[in-house]
């Protein structure tokens, strides 16, 4: 998201989004792009690191 | 060292950063709020309900007698969680709702999680007149998230809640019906829909509820239901807690210990083993929104333990 987007965001979600069916809309709309259809997930640990990376190899 | 220490030490550790979120300036028009962001940066133009859920942790901390833990029956902690409670009872709208992620969101998510930790601390207090929660109430009653099984989850704990604290029956049968939403959610494969598929830490958030609602209404479907969902998670845990996230509907790579706790202790060493090295995640790891409702898991894991 850049600033423009943020910026008509944030202009629907205080003009039109105070409405709850238009809020509920966008939320749809924002699950459909941000969750389902993402390959990168919207969640606390997405796109996290792996421990497992930093295991060190057993010596030969 | 008794085993489920492991949590308590965990979650204690981070209980001073979660007091840092909070506006504790009684004459605040933010006094309670936990949204740093909000009240105190202000780079966000809202409060994130999901902060609220503080209020819990610093409930279950107060209840919690150890020698490590210095916010035993602290009147300090005490007041911090009404003006916590306060803060969300006068943030939320007029619909009794909640946001999360933009204004005006009325979101089903943060209104369920908040007004979970916000009536689960009443309860641990006794003080079941201290807030209006109808409208908060009658919105979860109205609304639900039937492609997100631990949103559901968690509404139908709440709802239960707001049944114990009021004694309306609408909530019960509310609650009655979230539950049984919830289950017919479920896949033959044992797992719990989440956006349409399987996701093991978002399961384990399901789990955890599922194992609070058992612990206040114990019931075969609820405990059967459990068992089947255990049964497909636990393949995917190795030895020392670890979830590989790929191929999951949310990637997560986290679990809430609670349900397993309740349903399957074998997984629960299994974390333990991964805790104790510090080679899982756990809430010392997860980013400020999120390592609280996991260290309220965590606390109420050691509780249930003790």
């Amino acid at each position: 998201m850049n600033s423009f987007h943020f910026l008509l965001l944030r202009l629907y979600n205080l003009s039109l989004g105070r409405i709850p069916f238009f809020s509920y809309l966008l939320k749809r709309v924002m699950v459909y792009f941000l969750i389902k259809s993402s390959k990168n997930k919207y969640t606390a640990s997405s796109r996290y690191f792996d421990y497992k990376e930093f295991k060190r190899k057993e010596a030969d | 060292m008794k085993d489920e220490l492991i949590f308590l030490n965990i979650a204690l550790s981070q209980m001073p950063r979660i007091l840092g979120f909070l506006d504790k300036n009684p004459h605040s028009k933010t006094c309670g709020c936990f949204d740093r962001c909000y009240w105190h940066y202000k780079t966000s133009d809202f409060s994130n309900a999901r902060f609220q859920e503080a209020v819990l942790a610093l409930s279950l901390v107060y209840f919690i007698d150890s020698p490590t833990n210095h916010f035993y029956r602290s009147s300090t902690i005490k007041n911090w969680v009404f003006a916590g409670l306060g803060f969300w009872s006068r943030a939320r709208h007029s619909d009794g709702s909640t946001d999360e992620s933009y204004p005006f969101e009325r979101h089903f998510c943060s209104t369920a999680f908040s007004c979970y930790a916000i009536t689960e601390s009443l309860l641990l207090f006794g003080e079941k007149g201290a807030l209006a929660l109808g409208k908060t109430g009658d919105f979860l009653i109205r609304h639900n998230r039937l492609d997100v099984a631990n949103q559901m989850a968690c509404g139908a704990l709440t709802l239960y809640n707001l049944y114990e604290l009021t004694g309306d029956n609408k909530y019960h049968k509310g609650f009655e019906e979230k539950l049984s939403s919830l289950l017919k959610m479920q896949a033959k494969d044992g797992f719990f829909m989440e956006y349409g598929g399987f996701d093991a830490g978002y399961d384990s958030i399901t789990l955890s509820f599922l194992a609070l609602i058992y612990k206040k209404n114990p019931s075969q479907d609820i405990e059967k239901a459990a068992l089947n969902c255990v049964k497909n998670i636990e393949k995917f845990i190795d030895d020392e807690g670890y979830i590989y996230p790929g191929g999951m509907s949310r990637n997560t790579q986290f679990l809430y210990p609670l349900g397993f706790a309740q349903f399957c202790p074998d997984v629960l060493v299994r974390l333990k083993r991964g805790l104790e090295k510090n080679i899982i995640l756990n809430p010392s790891w997860l980013d400020d929104r999120y390592c609280i409702p996991m260290i309220c898991n965590y606390l109420q894991t050691y509780i249930k333990g003790s």
